[in-house]
Protein backbone atom coordinates (compact mmCIF):
# COMPACT_ATOMS: atom_id res chain seq x y z
CA UNK A 1 0.00 0.00 0.00
CA UNK A 2 1.06 3.56 -0.40
CA UNK A 3 0.20 4.52 2.90
CA UNK A 4 3.10 2.63 4.39
CA UNK A 5 6.06 4.53 2.41
CA UNK A 6 6.61 6.72 5.81
CA UNK A 7 7.34 2.92 7.65
CA UNK A 8 9.42 2.02 4.38
CA UNK A 9 11.21 5.43 4.43
CA UNK A 10 11.87 5.24 8.05
CA UNK A 11 13.48 1.28 7.72
CA UNK A 12 15.88 2.12 4.79
CA UNK A 13 16.83 5.27 7.33
CA UNK A 14 17.69 2.57 10.38
CA UNK A 15 19.30 0.50 7.58
CA UNK A 16 21.88 2.91 6.41
CA UNK A 17 22.16 3.97 10.33
CA UNK A 18 22.54 0.48 11.42
CA UNK A 19 25.23 -0.03 8.41
CA UNK A 20 27.25 2.52 9.55
CA UNK A 21 27.93 1.69 12.73
CA UNK A 22 28.68 -1.24 11.59
CA UNK A 23 31.44 0.67 9.87
CA UNK A 24 32.56 2.42 12.91
CA UNK A 25 32.89 -0.87 14.92
CA UNK A 26 34.70 -2.66 12.22
CA UNK A 27 37.26 0.37 12.39
CA UNK A 28 37.32 0.85 16.18
CA UNK A 29 37.94 -2.73 16.47
CA UNK A 30 40.56 -2.10 14.09
CA UNK A 31 42.74 0.46 15.73
CA UNK A 32 45.47 -0.91 16.43
CA UNK A 33 45.72 -3.19 13.35
CA UNK A 34 49.43 -2.95 12.45
CA UNK A 35 51.06 -4.08 9.65
CA UNK A 36 54.43 -4.88 7.88
CA UNK A 37 56.28 -1.39 6.94
CA UNK A 38 55.49 -2.14 2.94
CA UNK A 39 52.18 -3.12 2.82
CA UNK A 40 48.85 -1.18 2.30
CA UNK A 41 48.05 0.01 6.28
CA UNK A 42 44.14 -0.57 7.59
CA UNK A 43 42.16 2.13 6.60
CA UNK A 44 38.91 3.27 8.17
CA UNK A 45 35.24 2.53 6.36
CA UNK A 46 33.46 5.31 5.50
CA UNK A 47 29.76 4.60 4.39
CA UNK A 48 28.42 6.55 1.61
CA UNK A 49 24.69 7.09 1.39
CA UNK A 50 22.61 7.87 -1.70
CA UNK A 51 18.94 9.09 -1.25
CA UNK A 52 16.83 7.37 -3.42
CA UNK A 53 14.04 9.54 -5.74
CA UNK A 54 11.08 7.90 -7.53
CA UNK A 55 10.17 8.75 -10.84
CA UNK A 56 7.75 11.25 -10.22
CA UNK A 57 10.18 13.56 -7.66
CA UNK A 58 9.08 11.99 -4.79
CA UNK A 59 11.84 10.72 -1.93
CA UNK A 60 12.07 6.80 -1.28
CA UNK A 61 14.03 7.32 1.57
CA UNK A 62 18.08 6.49 1.44
CA UNK A 63 20.39 3.20 0.65
CA UNK A 64 24.18 3.02 1.06
CA UNK A 65 25.88 2.89 -2.36
CA UNK A 66 29.00 1.78 -1.21
CA UNK A 67 32.04 2.09 1.79
CA UNK A 68 34.90 3.75 0.56
CA UNK A 69 37.79 3.78 2.57
CA UNK A 70 39.76 6.64 3.79
CA UNK A 71 42.39 8.40 1.92
CA UNK A 72 45.59 9.48 3.61
CA UNK A 73 49.06 9.03 4.52
CA UNK A 74 50.27 5.75 6.44
CA UNK A 75 52.22 6.33 9.85
CA UNK A 76 54.95 4.25 9.16
CA UNK A 77 56.17 3.85 13.22
CA UNK A 78 59.57 2.05 14.92
CA UNK A 79 58.53 -0.50 16.85
CA UNK A 80 61.33 -3.62 16.38
CA UNK A 81 59.51 -5.34 19.32
CA UNK A 82 56.75 -5.91 16.94
CA UNK A 83 56.42 -9.26 15.27
CA UNK A 84 55.62 -7.70 12.00
CA UNK A 85 58.83 -5.39 12.17
CA UNK A 86 60.57 -5.25 8.82
CA UNK A 87 64.49 -5.38 9.54
CA UNK A 88 64.44 -1.79 9.99
CA UNK A 89 61.99 -2.10 12.72
CA UNK A 90 59.29 -0.33 11.30
CA UNK A 91 55.58 -1.00 11.38
CA UNK A 92 53.01 0.92 9.31
CA UNK A 93 49.83 2.04 11.83
CA UNK A 94 46.27 2.30 10.35
CA UNK A 95 44.60 5.26 8.99
CA UNK A 96 41.82 5.43 12.05
CA UNK A 97 40.89 8.53 13.61
CA UNK A 98 40.09 7.70 17.13
CA UNK A 99 38.02 10.88 17.99
CA UNK A 100 36.09 10.89 14.82
CA UNK A 101 35.20 7.68 14.64
CA UNK A 102 33.54 7.76 18.72
CA UNK A 103 31.62 11.21 17.25
CA UNK A 104 30.23 9.18 14.40
CA UNK A 105 29.36 6.62 16.39
CA UNK A 106 27.36 9.38 18.81
CA UNK A 107 25.97 10.60 15.31
CA UNK A 108 24.73 7.40 13.47
CA UNK A 109 22.97 5.77 16.62
CA UNK A 110 21.14 9.04 17.14
CA UNK A 111 20.14 8.46 13.53
CA UNK A 112 18.84 5.65 14.30
CA UNK A 113 16.99 6.52 17.24
CA UNK A 114 15.67 9.16 15.42
CA UNK A 115 14.20 7.21 12.40
CA UNK A 116 12.98 4.33 15.28
CA UNK A 117 10.58 7.28 16.49
CA UNK A 118 9.51 8.33 13.02
CA UNK A 119 8.04 4.90 12.58
CA UNK A 120 6.48 4.93 15.93
CA UNK A 121 4.61 8.26 15.77
CA UNK A 122 3.66 7.52 12.40
CA UNK A 123 2.00 4.39 13.55
CA UNK A 124 0.33 5.87 16.23
CA UNK A 125 -0.95 8.36 13.95
CA UNK A 126 -2.31 5.71 11.70
CA UNK A 127 -3.98 4.19 14.39
CA UNK A 128 -5.79 7.57 15.55
CA UNK A 129 -7.12 7.50 12.14
CA UNK A 130 -8.82 4.22 12.78
CA UNK A 131 -10.62 5.26 15.58
CA UNK A 132 -12.43 8.43 13.58
CA UNK A 133 -16.72 8.00 14.70
CA UNK A 134 -15.85 5.34 16.82
CA UNK A 135 -18.96 5.77 19.48
CA UNK A 136 -17.63 3.60 22.76
CA UNK B 1 -69.56 -8.97 -9.27
CA UNK B 2 -67.10 -11.06 -7.63
CA UNK B 3 -64.51 -9.35 -5.57
CA UNK B 4 -60.95 -10.89 -6.22
CA UNK B 5 -59.18 -11.49 -3.20
CA UNK B 6 -57.12 -9.21 -2.13
CA UNK B 7 -53.58 -11.40 -1.47
CA UNK B 8 -53.93 -12.23 -5.28
CA UNK B 9 -54.43 -8.81 -6.48
CA UNK B 10 -51.91 -7.44 -4.47
CA UNK B 11 -48.89 -9.40 -5.57
CA UNK B 12 -49.57 -9.34 -8.99
CA UNK B 13 -49.18 -5.93 -8.77
CA UNK B 14 -46.14 -5.57 -6.27
CA UNK B 15 -42.98 -7.25 -7.96
CA UNK B 16 -39.96 -7.90 -6.02
CA UNK B 17 -36.93 -5.01 -6.31
CA UNK B 18 -34.38 -6.48 -8.83
CA UNK B 19 -31.08 -7.94 -6.89
CA UNK B 20 -28.03 -5.45 -7.10
CA UNK B 21 -25.98 -7.71 -9.00
CA UNK B 22 -23.39 -5.06 -10.22
CA UNK B 23 -22.65 -2.91 -7.10
CA UNK B 24 -22.49 -6.32 -4.70
CA UNK B 25 -19.61 -8.05 -6.89
CA UNK B 26 -18.00 -4.38 -7.24
CA UNK B 27 -17.79 -4.60 -3.54
CA UNK B 28 -16.83 -8.22 -3.36
CA UNK B 29 -13.66 -7.96 -5.21
CA UNK B 30 -12.49 -5.13 -3.44
CA UNK B 31 -13.05 -5.78 -0.27
CA UNK B 32 -11.65 -9.60 -1.82
CA UNK B 33 -8.61 -7.42 -2.55
CA UNK B 34 -8.23 -5.57 0.73
CA UNK B 35 -8.40 -8.69 2.52
CA UNK B 36 -5.57 -10.06 0.21
CA UNK B 37 -3.08 -7.11 1.03
CA UNK B 38 -4.00 -7.73 4.57
CA UNK B 39 -3.15 -11.36 4.64
CA UNK B 40 0.32 -10.11 2.81
CA UNK B 41 1.07 -7.93 5.09
CA UNK B 42 0.85 -10.55 7.75
CA UNK B 43 2.31 -13.51 6.09
CA UNK B 44 5.36 -11.09 5.62
CA UNK B 45 5.37 -9.98 9.14
CA UNK B 46 5.15 -14.03 10.21
CA UNK B 47 8.31 -14.59 7.67
CA UNK B 48 10.45 -11.96 9.24
CA UNK B 49 9.36 -13.05 12.71
CA UNK B 50 10.65 -16.44 11.34
CA UNK B 51 14.20 -14.72 10.62
CA UNK B 52 14.63 -13.68 13.54
CA UNK B 53 14.53 -16.45 15.77
CA UNK B 54 16.30 -18.35 13.47
CA UNK B 55 19.10 -15.25 13.41
CA UNK B 56 18.73 -14.43 10.25
CA UNK B 57 17.59 -11.45 9.98
CA UNK B 58 20.21 -8.56 9.55
CA UNK B 59 17.80 -5.13 10.75
CA UNK B 60 15.51 -5.66 13.99
CA UNK B 61 13.64 -2.78 12.59
CA UNK B 62 12.94 -4.23 9.34
CA UNK B 63 10.56 -6.90 11.33
CA UNK B 64 9.24 -3.96 13.82
CA UNK B 65 8.00 -2.15 10.92
CA UNK B 66 6.55 -5.19 9.11
CA UNK B 67 4.52 -6.33 12.55
CA UNK B 68 3.63 -2.12 12.93
CA UNK B 69 2.29 -2.62 9.11
CA UNK B 70 0.25 -5.79 9.44
CA UNK B 71 -1.53 -4.23 12.69
CA UNK B 72 -2.16 -1.27 11.04
CA UNK B 73 -3.73 -3.42 8.01
CA UNK B 74 -5.93 -5.59 10.48
CA UNK B 75 -7.06 -3.01 12.78
CA UNK B 76 -8.15 -1.48 9.62
CA UNK B 77 -10.39 -4.43 8.05
CA UNK B 78 -12.08 -4.90 11.25
CA UNK B 79 -12.60 -1.23 11.21
CA UNK B 80 -14.24 -1.29 8.19
CA UNK B 81 -16.15 -4.27 8.95
CA UNK B 82 -17.88 -2.32 11.98
CA UNK B 83 -18.89 0.49 9.96
CA UNK B 84 -20.47 -2.03 7.70
CA UNK B 85 -22.33 -3.52 10.54
CA UNK B 86 -23.08 -0.36 12.42
CA UNK B 87 -24.68 0.89 8.67
CA UNK B 88 -26.71 -1.99 8.43
CA UNK B 89 -27.79 -1.57 11.59
CA UNK B 90 -28.44 2.25 11.37
CA UNK B 91 -30.96 1.34 8.40
CA UNK B 92 -32.49 -1.83 10.03
CA UNK B 93 -33.76 0.32 12.88
CA UNK B 94 -35.27 2.75 10.25
CA UNK B 95 -39.36 2.41 11.24
CA UNK B 96 -40.98 1.49 8.11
Amino acid sequence: MGMFDALDNAVSGATVSRTWMDAISDNVANSNTVRPAGEEPFRAGLVVAESVTGPDGVGHGVAVRGIERRSGVAQVVYDPDSPLADEDGNVTRPVVDMAEEMTNLIIASRGYQANLAVMDRVRDAYLKALEIGRRT
Amino acid sequence: MAIAPVAAAAAARITPPAPPTAPATADRTSFASALDSVARTGAQADRLGTELATGKLQDISEFMAASSKAQIAVEMTVAVRNRAVEAYQEIMRMQV
